[in-house]
């Protein structure tokens, strides 16, 4: 496959993929701004992977993409101070239909907000990946047990709050 | 909350989450095509490009002519250099903060121009590029430009601090994890990076290394930004026909070393 082929298929994959990992990185960051920083920092590494001259070929292209996603999430949290806020963004507003949406996504991501990083990638890959604790573990390089105890304690701290 | 529960009220709160899918693609091939240039020419720095701008450097030109930096305070008295993954990589360095703090002064296309005329090079002898390998990107917080001197390429870089590495993880890209499981090692073979302190900050050292291809540059972290510029000794990273055997215009890159810690370190780049 030359570089034009190589180029043509990461597009084709990233427009059709852009969309889910956008959902999951608003998840994880709580607004548009971090979340499309974060997909495109995504799409990034998709890229060069895709494009590595002697690299095998990606057989998912999507699994490799949501673990990208994930562990730079992580990572761009370590290196923050923590408890830092965005400065300049605004959280998403809602607007007309959506406006039921909308107050559901602000109130799921102050309770994601709550959490440690890792227990957020955590709750996105069980919850709205769908992924089992296997294969959460396999991504966020945990142990299977450790992915089930922060799961645990992500879900009762989300419970907690929803009940104040 | 059940676990079901929480599944659904996920997917039913970003369903309809407003995205610019054509953004985030053109976003994530241009980052992805300055990510494969910096590993393939081995350097620590980036990649994209744009056209020509010739008076705005002018403006720009009198903090680096006057001799750099603005002085800033320094906290502590420390040594001149440090080396990779050294602690005291950020001795006597000014604290940062982790994002941007102010606007970008120019447009990407206008930065070449401050360049050239920190070197004391005509303006017009900078030839912004601006094709499908060389795109130029022009956000308000992000500025990507190749461009063309003496026959070589230039790349000057402005992102914001918090999606690089640290300048101590860049300097000891062994540190770096990446997807393969592999470090950052698996760069060419060259003299190590360094991470020095220059006026209060902290500045990623980048030398030449020993391939056909030569290319050297350097980075500072400041004001929450990392300003890089990359100089090379070829026109290109590749041929035409995308072969990587680029015949080198001259011996070392255009642009030496103590003039990219210069142009780095300049305040020129900030409203």
């Amino acid at each position: 496959m030359n570089h034009a082929e190589r180029t043509a298929a990461f597009e084709e994959f990233a427009r059709a993929r852009a969309q889910h990992l956008h959902r999951s990185a608003w998840l994880l960051c709580g607004n548009r701004a971090d979340a499309e920083d974060l997909v495109q920092e995504t799409l990034a590494k998709v890229y060069v992977r895709m494009h590595r001259m002697l690299a095998p070929k990606l057989e998912n292209p999507a699994a490799y993409a949501q673990t990208a996603l994930t562990r730079t999430f992580i990572s761009a949290r370590r290196r923050r101070s923590s408890g830092e806020l965005p400065y300049a963004d605004l959280p998403d507003r809602a607007v007309g239909d959506h406006a039921t949406a909308a107050d559901l996504r602000l109130s799921l991501a102050d309770a994601l907000a709550e959490l440690a990083p890792v227990d957020r990638a955590v709750v996105v890959l069980r919850y709205l990946e769908d992924l089992s604790v296997e294969e959460v573990a396999g991504m966020l390089g945990l142990s299977p047990g450790a992915v089930r105890n922060r799961s645990m304690r992500a879900l009762a701290r989300m419970r907690e709050r929803s009940l104040r | 909350m059940k676990d079901h529960e929480l599944g659904s009220l996920m997917d039913r709160s970003t369903r309809d989450l407003p995205v610019d899918v054509e953004g985030l693609v053109a976003g994530g091939s241009a980052r992805g095509r300055a990510a494969l240039r910096r590993r393939r020419l081995g350097t620590a720095l980036a990649a994209a490009g744009a056209t020509a701008a010739v008076t705005v450097g002018i403006v720009a030109a009198p903090s680096l002519l006057a001799g750099g930096p603005v002085p800033r305070e320094i906290v502590e008295a420390g040594p001149a250099s440090a080396s990779a993954g050294d602690p005291d990589a950020t001795h006597g360095a000014v604290e940062q903060p982790a994002r941007p703090d102010r606007p970008l002064r120019h447009a990407a296309a206008e930065l070449p121009s401050i360049v050239m005329t920190a070197l004391g090079a005509p303006v017009t002898s900078a030839s912004v590029l601006e094709d499908a390998k060389h795109p130029l990107w022009d956000e308000a917080r992000e500025k990507i430009v190749h461009f063309r001197w003496k026959g070589t390429l230039t790349t000057v870089m402005i992102t914001p601090a918090h999606r690089s590495a640290t300048c101590a993880e860049l300097a000891a890209p062994d540190a770096l994890p990446t997807l393969d499981g592999k470090a950052g090692a698996e760069l060419p073979t060259r003299d190590p990076q360094e991470c020095r302190v220059v006026d209060g900050l902290q500045v990623l050292v980048s030398p030449a290394y020993d391939l056909p291809v030569k290319a050297q540059g350097a980075q500072a972290w400041n004001h929450g930004y990392v300003v890089s510029v990359t100089s090379y000794n070829v026109p290109d990273g590749k041929n035409p026909d995308g072969s990587e055997d680029v015949p080198p215009v001259m011996d070392q890159p255009a642009i030496p070393m103590d003039r990219l810690i210069d142009l780095v370190t300049s305040e020129a780049w900030f409203a």
